[in-house]
């Protein structure tokens, strides 16, 4: 027994001294963080924005609660929250959100840190289902909590419960919100009497809780959520009458809404009346209302005061077409409105002196980012103010000056392509000779042409050689300048027009195109910390998909088509794009022209647009085909004379896939041409999800793949030859009651099945299944509850490998593939234990297919891990390596390991990752890595390690040295030697 | 050198046609009294029987160089044995030599027998022939060489099997264009 273990711990060291000997992983220096990789964190637009102390405490639409530094517009701290917000309130040194859910989460943070202090669903008030309905801090620092119940708990900061207040509640009162005055609680509540409404109101003693007053006040308000307690009164609105009641007293004191003079005689509709809390210390709240002329829906809007019993106007904003944003610091209360297309006025009133409206106007266009969505009063003197544009960018303005910006709409991401740019030289010096006509010109001549302009460039070659060398001195002298992360996420200004970048000789510059669901488009440089080249932005519009149509050509720019929807018409909107600079692109060709505008805008909306890889003769975009699934019709893209014949042509081997609308079942199609040339899709095959099943993942390989080789060579030389199928892809089809999950690979031309498993004891509720598909292998990722004997209840990641025969050397033997061919793969499978839980999935990509690829997986741990393929092969031995499993680079099997180095992102966080992309460079060893959610990352990753690059280490000066003193060392020898040889003749 | 030419200091064979016959004789050198002498120590009557000896011991040289590589051929063996399968700068120099040196032998053959080549009326009696022995050496250098292949493919260099021929292979044509 002792020698038996022995002998498997000899087994594991050597295991282990192998798999430290190959080392498949490899991570950064120190010093090379941050230096090619780069990671913007976004916090998304800011709902709520208040600051404290040099920090800016906002809450955001992407649920995110974040400090920025007032100066530069860092991120302090920010937390990502899994609900929106519902309620937020600070004090000086905590602050708490409450979740917008069925069981609303209370948490506290301190705000300095940003740490969670504590949080609760439920807070012990004796009932049973009691959710927490909303909460203030009070002046001692504790949180006073009302529960849906009517009942009120406080809480002190660290979370230990003070006191508790449980009243007894009849069925038809409801609690509405709690206040605190001069050391005093008081709950408002609904009641519904049978002839009249009543707010019921208790006052409690902040010290014990004890109830010591108890009064009603006759009121029906439309709705609960026009009762509001502004600064120690309760307003509501009742009939075109707003009434408040200073709270501790029971007079309720009565203003015609008509009374003020921006509504007056104006008929506004009741239901459209709003009371919008200004600021939290404050009495001016914000009355809006909505009439309408002529069909056209006006905003009128005032800010009021609750001034003792009085309502009294503070400041009139009229009526106004723009829209218009009001916020109040203290005693000051500012409203910011459009007044020309390039100007922006803020109105700053003081509310207590009667001093004038002061009027300050900040200079911003609203072609680029769209109108004023929020905006907030930071701080009076001096004068800050922070406003949201609808595109999702952010500004903070000092006066009237712009301070700082943040481009938060990459937050909201929606899809991302990756732009090859041009050539620099290819670009100027062979643009003539594309336009020559192979026929017309005798070699002969062409080649004389090239030789005229290259002599033409003669000239540069002085300079050309200065730039080579000074990058050389660079090298040497390893100094890099870096801007902050944070200058490179700022908006662009106005003014500034896109800067010409181009390709550098590895191709590891390329533009990164995005677009977001705020209606923009956005390029950003891989170099340079992802600065901004040129961004884009269509109102009303959200974008949901991006495809690069042409790449960089000589005289043709890259060309993206961005394809969203008109919030507003209800239509499809499709924009093609100059990928260099953002431009509409207009062809020169008048022929072609009318068929080819830039913007497309229809109202048949596509269910799905897919990139066919035929171009259109004219422009050399790739075409793409939209398809209706309500009148099953598909539609060209470009629909120009040359597309149509081009995908005639292409039309009998184009078929496509579905998943229908409730995700039951997924439907193969065929593309007909139907009467007078219209385009029809007609339903080859349909696979249907088995009731009380899920379709829960469904993975396909990357159309641009290059795959190098044919098959795997094993140790013994060899072949297993690959099964390349591309029309083939994975669904992963769960059944939460038999806890199983079926994976099924199907080939789309026919339908067919190709290979099905079913994992037993797959949790599929609680964990999300992934799936990543390259060259002839299948990973997936899900949860294994482990009940059967010998699996492991662990997160799991298994492989299938797809291969044309069982045996080795064994081959289909055709020249072709065809869907309708009765052709099966043979199946390699084998699962491995995964130390996390994951998000999303990418496959590194490079040049030629050649370096091992690397499955990257976004991980809940907001990190990215990438293991190789070599990890996930499925002939990893299980015995020890035999000369043969060395000979093919087999390393033993065992769980994927927890390695740190694995680590793309290092200590980076990159939070609410949904999808990682993925480009090769021109090396071939090089593949581009970006992830998007809420932040956007930005690496290069070389799975097989940087073959074709000198190592960072290798010293260059020491080489140039080396040859220098070699040269010098033969300059100095040769004439002692040639004497010395005379000399010897003489002897 | 002084070996071989004190060998070859035969004075049977030492005809006008020789090379010192373009040389004069030293003064008061009688050249058939030293033919004279030489003829009543071997007490033969020469011609025949002289020539018969001289070609034995031509044949039995020849077969000695003919059989030469075979003795190298266990130690090429060995030294193929120590220096590995692997691809490394001294295994690969040994692979070199063991091509090397036998072309060169096979393209050196007849220089390397010139000097076993039978004279005189030996040219015709069938055991001067040295065709057997020279058939004997090149088949020892292609033992040699089929050694420096056995070695080659050993090191996985000869393209046997189907992996080396995996890169020529041409795709598979995909018949349809499949969308998801």
């Amino acid at each position: 027994m002792y020698r038996q273990s022995n002998r498997i711990s000899i087994w594991l060291l050597i295991g282990t001294l192998l798999a430290s000997c190959i080392q498949i992983a490899h991570a950064v220096f120190e010093d090379q963080a941050g230096v090619l990789d780069w990671h913007h964190a976004w916090i998304g637009t800011p709902e709520i924005a208040t600051e404290r102390n040099g920090l800016i405490y906002t809450v955001t639409s992407r649920n995110v609660i974040a400090a920025l530094n007032a100066s530069t517009g860092e991120i302090e701290w920010r937390q990502l929250l899994e609900r929106p917000v519902a309620s937020f309130k600070m004090n000086d040194d905590a602050l708490f959100t409450i979740t917008d859910e069925k069981l609303p989460l209370l948490q506290v943070w301190d705000s300095p840190s940003g740490k969670l202090l504590w949080q609760d669903r439920k807070v012990d008030d004796l009932s049973k289902d009691a959710a927490i309905l909303d909460a203030v801090f009070l002046s001692t620092g504790d949180v006073a909590i009302l529960t849906s119940s009517g009942s009120v708990v406080i809480r002190t900061k660290d979370g230990g419960q003070h006191w508790r207040w449980v009243p007894e509640l009849s069925s038809s009162t409801t609690p509405v919100s709690l206040a605190e005055v001069d050391g005093h609680v008081y709950v408002i509540n609904e009641h519904k009497g049978v002839l009249s409404n009543s707010l019921q109101v208790h006052k409690l003693d902040t010290q014990h809780g004890i109830v010591q007053d108890e009064y009603k006040l006759s009121a029906s308000p439309k709705d609960l959520d026009l009762v509001k307690v502004i600064n120690g009164h309760v307003v509501w609105i009742e009939k075109n009458h707003i009434k408040t009641n200073a709270l501790g007293s029971s007079d309720i004191s009565t203003v015609s809404i008509d009374s003020f003079e921006a509504f007056h005689s104006k008929a506004i509709i009741s239901d459209t009346y709003a009371i919008t809390i200004l600021d939290q210390g404050s009495n001016e709240f914000l009355l809006t209302g909505q009439f309408i002329s002529d069909e056209q829906p006006y905003h009128v809007a005032a800010v009021l005061k609750v001034d003792g019993n009085a309502v009294k106007l503070t400041l009139n904003l009229g009526t106004s077409f723009y829209s218009h944003t009001v916020s109040a610091h203290g005693n000051t209360v500012a409203a910011l409105q459009r007044q020309s297309k390039n100007t922006l006025t803020l109105l700053l009133k003081h509310t207590k002196s009667d001093a004038e409206t002061a009027k300050s106007i900040i200079e911003h266009s609203s072609d680029h980012t769209g109108e004023v969505r929020y905006f907030s009063l930071l701080s009076t003197v001096p004068l800050h103010t922070l406003v949201v544009y609808d595109d999702g960018s952010m500004r903070l303005y000092h006066g009237s000056d712009l301070a700082w910006s943040r481009e938060e709409s990459l937050a909201y991401i929606a899809d991302s392509e990756f732009v090859d740019l041009p050539e620099e030289k290819l670009w100027s010096q062979m643009a003539d000779e594309t336009s020559e006509v192979p026929e017309q010109h005798s070699p002969i001549q062409r080649y004389i042409h090239r030789l005229q302009s290259d002599i033409a460039k003669l000239p540069e070659l002085p300079q050309w050689f200065l730039t080579r060398f000074s990058g050389v001195m660079e090298a040497l002298q390893k100094k890099r300048e870096l801007t902050p992360v944070y200058l490179s996420q700022q908006s662009l200004n106005d003014s500034e027009t896109p800067s010409m970048i181009y390709r550098d000789n590895f191709g590891l510059r390329k533009l990164i195109i995005s677009v977001t669901s705020t209606g923009k488009v956005v390029a950003q440089d891989t170099q340079n910390q992802g600065k901004l080249i040129w961004a884009k932005y269509y109102p009303n519009v959200q974008f949901e998909q991006v495809i690069s149509v042409r790449a960089a050509t000589v005289k043709m720019p890259p060309l993206i088509v961005a394809i969203g929807r008109n919030v507003e018409e209800g239509t499809m909107v499709l924009y093609r794009l100059n990928a260099l600079d953002g431009d509409e692109y207009y062809t020169e060709d008048a022929s072609i022209a009318e068929s080819f505008d830039p913007i497309l805008e229809t109202p048949t909306i596509a269910t799905k647009v897919f990139t066919l890889p035929v171009q259109e003769p004219d422009e050399r975009t790739q075409i793409l085909a939209l398809y209706d699934a309500g009148t099953t019709r598909v539609y060209i893209y470009p629909d120009t004379e040359g597309a149509r014949s081009a995908f005639s042509e292409f039309l009998p081997s184009f078929y496509f896939s579905l998943v229908n609308k409730d995700s039951t079942a997924i439907k193969g199609y065929q593309v007909v041409e139907g009467y007078r040339g219209s385009l029809t899709a007609s339903a080859v095959w349909n696979f249907d999800v088995p009731k009380g099943s899920t379709l829960v993942a469904l993975g396909s390989r990357s159309p641009h793949e290059k795959v190098a080789s044919l098959g795997r060579v094993l140790g013994n030389r060899n072949v297993l030859y690959k099964y390349l199928n591309p029309n083939l892809f994975a669904v992963a089809i769960a059944d939460p009651q038999a806890q199983t999950m079926t994976l099924t690979l199907l080939d789309g031309v026919k339908g067919s099945v190709l290979y099905q498993v079913t994992h037993e004891d797959v949790d599929t509720i609680h964990h999300d299944v992934h799936i990543g598909t390259s060259e002839n292998w299948i990973v997936y990722h899900y949860w294994s509850n482990g009940a059967i004997r010998g699996s492991a209840k662990a997160y799991q990641v298994s492989v299938l490998e797809l291969y044309e025969g069982s045996g080795e050397n064994e081959r289909i033997d055709s020249k072709s593939l065809s869907g309708y061919d009765n052709q099966r793969p043979h199946i390699r499978a084998d699962t491995f234990v995964f130390p996390y839980g994951v998000r999303t999935l990418g496959i590194t990509d490079t040049r030629n297919g050649v370096s091992t690829r690397e499955v990257l997986f976004g991980l809940n741990n907001n990190q990215i891990l990438g293991v190789s393929r070599r990890m996930l092969d499925s002939r990893r031995p299980r015995e020890k390596p035999n000369k043969e499993h060395q000979e093919e680079g087999l390393i033993p099997y065992g769980p994927i390991p927890d390695e740190r180095k694995m680590f793309l992102s290092y200590s980076l966080e990159v939070l609410g990752m949904e999808s990682i992309i993925t480009a090769p460079a021109l090396l071939e060893s090089t593949s581009l890595v970006f992830a998007y959610g809420l932040d956007t990352f930005f690496t290069y990753r070389a799975p097989s390690r940087q073959f074709d690059v000198l190592s960072e280490e290798f010293n260059k000066s020491q080489l140039l040295l080396t040859i220098v003193a070699l040269v010098v060392a033969i300059f100095v020898t040769g004439p002692m030697v040639r004497r010395k040889r005379v000399n010897t003749l003489w002897k | 050198m002084s070996d071989k030419s004190k060998w070859s200091v035969d004075f049977a064979s030492l005809e006008s046609t020789s090379r010192a016959s373009s040389i004069p004789s030293p003064v008061g050198f009688d050249g058939n009294w030293a033919i004279q002498n030489s003829r009543e120590s071997s007490k033969a009557s020469r011609s025949a029987d002289a020539d018969h000896n001289d070609m034995t011991l031509k044949a039995r040289r020849a077969w000695d160089v003919a059989m030469g590589p075979a003795k190298t051929i266990p130690m090429n063996a060995i030294m193929i044995y120590m220096s590995g399968t692997g691809v490394q700068i001294f295994s690969v120099m040994i692979t070199a030599m063991l091509f090397w040196q036998p072309i060169k032998a096979i393209f050196t053959l007849n220089q390397t027998f010139e000097r076993f080549e039978p004279t005189g009326a030996a040219k015709n009696h069938p055991e001067a022939s040295l065709l057997t022995s020279k058939a004997t050496f090149l088949a020892l250098q292609l033992v040699t060489i089929g050694l420096g292949i056995y070695k080659v493919n050993a090191m996985g260099l000869l393209p046997t099997t189907t992996s080396d021929w995996l890169a020529f292979m041409p795709p598979k044509q995909i018949m349809e264009y499949f969308a998801i």
